[in-house]
């Protein structure tokens, strides 16, 4: 179906991202098999140490849990939060519509920065959610990507007939039956794809989490950071930051089959 | 049962629509329906676009709620009661089919959430695939499926629950011409098969003319004529019910002539004294298949007038051609009154 010349609109996008994330990513790669040396820097030495050292150190695998538990915990108060904020706006229409989109954006419209050191005032240290804790990074990142989980969801809402819902009212289902068995199966796709963002926004998140857990509580990608701009142990932290992609590109996987799953049992009642 | 009972309310009606009232903003789209359907009977809703057919049967599956009036279905006034409370089923336009479930699902919905058992559930759903002619497409999709098969695996789902009441909401307008008549044949020999009370809404007057025991014929909100459908067609109580039901030809009088019962004759051929004629020009022919139908300018009218003749060699006529068009008086339509 596709056109010859269609691959030529990928052109511009590729050279982009081939120049600005292949690239480096590949040198990342290569650098992290290399030895690193406190008065040489990065050595020629060919070594898989960095990848053995994170792996075998407890304190960095409890980073590394930590990182995904903050993750998972951001894309469930998502979820939780992002899918009525989505079923509201679907009955919403016109300009109320435009300007509850755009509210919803607008975190996105502040810098990251202002915007954590705003939470850093409103949680305090003595709150019910005090500043440097999991709790108070988790509130600045769902703060940030709740927009990315409500998103996806209303479009697929949007997609919804909706002489279905009323098919299915009329066959007998309450309405929170038809939510259980026909809104909320056909909007597994925008689920998932909101799930993906959120997930892989956060345990990527620097800013956020350096602010609002401080010292106290760090995540890996700060870590990363210590590791890159402070002891300029190069490839350590690239083999970290390969550790991470790693990791939260399986759970992804193993997220959208157990999601694939749910949903196939629902189509088969 | 040519002759239909024409008059509305009757007690021992198995539905009863009363003093049907629905308004939207300002526009009130259903004015004091009154109808009453017997058990076993297809009534049909006819009427053009926004004549409030819709939204009437929208009030009786509970997707509204009316302003004023009741639905009263075995002595019981079900109008205030929830769509899945009511134990109606429905075939919706565009099918309404869930996107997500098999042929087979879909038409188990309404009974899983009835709790039959399970042996239960699949014997029901295979009756109602073989009452189709669905075998075989159980664990299609509905985007595996034609239309046609599609709007029976609706068909299949809204009856397989044993509804008090069939709604069929247009089922047929998004099929092809030669598909639709066979499908309605089909919708017809399945509702008297089971003997199912259904209500039909259509804006195509040979589809309800074809396929109903009764036609309902509304016009702005309100019924403007109930009866069989020959009745509708030969005796219709207004002007606009006989033009909404077929073809009409008005002559001064008013007398109103059906194309049918008029033919064109050459001039100066003999005519019977019994029929009543006048002379034209012939302004346009148009092959029917079967049937040829004229378009006859009456200058002593100054109007045309439709007639119809058989489609054979024998009977040509050339455009420009005076001729003569009659018709047996008795066979007009009686005066409707408006």
């Amino acid at each position: 179906m596709r056109k010859p010349w269609a691959l030529g609109l990928l052109v511009p996008a590729l050279a982009v991202l081939t120049l600005f994330l292949v690239i480096p990513l590949v040198n990342l790669l290569v650098t992290s098999f290399h030895a690193y040396s406190s008065t040489q820097g990065v050595t020629s030495r060919w070594t898989i140490e960095n990848y053995t050292r994170f792996l075998f150190d407890r304190f960095y695998l409890e980073v590394l849990a930590r990182t995904l538990r903050v993750g998972l915990e951001t894309t469930a108060l998502c979820v939780v939060m992002g899918y009525p904020v989505a079923l509201f706006l679907q009955q919403t229409r016109g300009a109320a519509r435009n300007w509850l989109t755009l509210l919803l954006l607008s975190p996105l419209l502040v810098s990251m920065v202002i915007r954590a050191y705003g939470w850093v005032i409103i949680l305090g240290r003595n709150g019910p959610v005090p500043l440097y804790t999991e709790g108070a990074i988790i509130i600045g990142l769902v703060h940030v990507s709740l927009a990315y989980m409500v998103l996806p969801i209303l479009a697929s809402l949007e997609q919804i007939d909706p002489s279905v819902l009323r098919a299915a009212a009329n066959l007998g289902a309450t309405p929170f039956t038809t939510f259980r068995r026909v809104t909320l199966p056909l909007t597994f796709p925008g689920l998932l794809a909101g799930c993906v963002i959120v997930f892989s926004l956060s345990v990527s998140a620097f800013v956020t989490p350096s602010i609002l857990g401080g010292t106290r509580v760090k995540l890996l990608s700060t870590y990363i950071y210590d590791q890159v701009v402070s002891l300029l142990n190069w490839p350590y932290g690239s083999a970290i930051g390969f550790v991470l992609i790693a990791v939260s590109t399986i759970s992804l996987l193993i997220f959208s089959r157990v999601l694939r799953r749910s949903h196939t049992d629902v189509v088969l009642g | 049962m040519e002759q239909g009972n024409r008059d509305a309310l009757d007690s021992q009606a198995y539905l009863n629509l009363i003093g049907l009232r629905k308004r939207y903003g300002d526009r009130e789209v259903v004015c004091g329906v009154d109808l009453a359907i017997a058990r076993g009977e297809l009534i049909c809703l006819l009427g053009p676009s926004g004549c409030g057919k819709t939204t009437t049967l929208n009030l009786v599956a509970g997707f509204a709620e009316p302003d004023a009036g009741s639905i009263v279905v075995e002595g019981h006034a079900v109008e205030r009661l929830p769509p899945h409370r009511r134990n109606m089923g429905m075939v919706f336009q565009n099918y309404a089919l869930f996107p997500h479930l098999s042929a087979f699902e879909n038409i188990a919905f309404g009974l899983r959430l009835r709790k039959l058992a399970a042996g239960e559930i699949d014997r029901k759903v295979r009756s109602a695939l073989v009452l189709t002619h669905l075998e075989g497409f159980e664990r299609s999709l509905p985007r595996e499926l034609s239309g046609g098969q599609q709007q029976r695996v609706a068909l299949a789902r809204a009856l397989v629950i044993e509804p008090t009441v069939l709604l069929l909401d247009e089922p047929f307008s998004n099929l092809d011409a030669k598909l639709r008549r066979a499908m309605r044949d089909e919708v017809r020999e399945i509702q008297k098969r089971t003997g199912i009370t259904t209500i039909f809404v259509t804006h195509d007057q040979e589809e309800a003319l074809a396929i109903s025991d009764r036609v309902a014929v509304m016009s702005g909100g309100a019924i403007e004529d109930v009866g069989t459908p020959f009745a509708i067609y030969h005796r219709p109580r207004s002007r606009f019910v006989a033009s909404f039901v077929g073809d009409l030809n008005e002559l001064p009088g008013p007398i109103l002539l059906r194309p049918e019962i008029v033919n064109i004759r050459r001039a100066g051929s003999e005519l019977n004294a019994s029929r009543r004629h006048l002379d034209g020009t012939l302004e346009s022919v148009s092959f029917l298949g079967a049937r040829r139908r004229y378009t006859v300018h009456c200058a002593s009218i100054s109007s045309t007038i439709v007639a119809e003749g058989p489609a054979t060699d024998a009977e040509t006529f050339l455009i420009g051609e005076r001729v003569i068009v009659e018709w047996d008086p008795a066979e007009a339509l009686t005066s409707p009154t408006t």
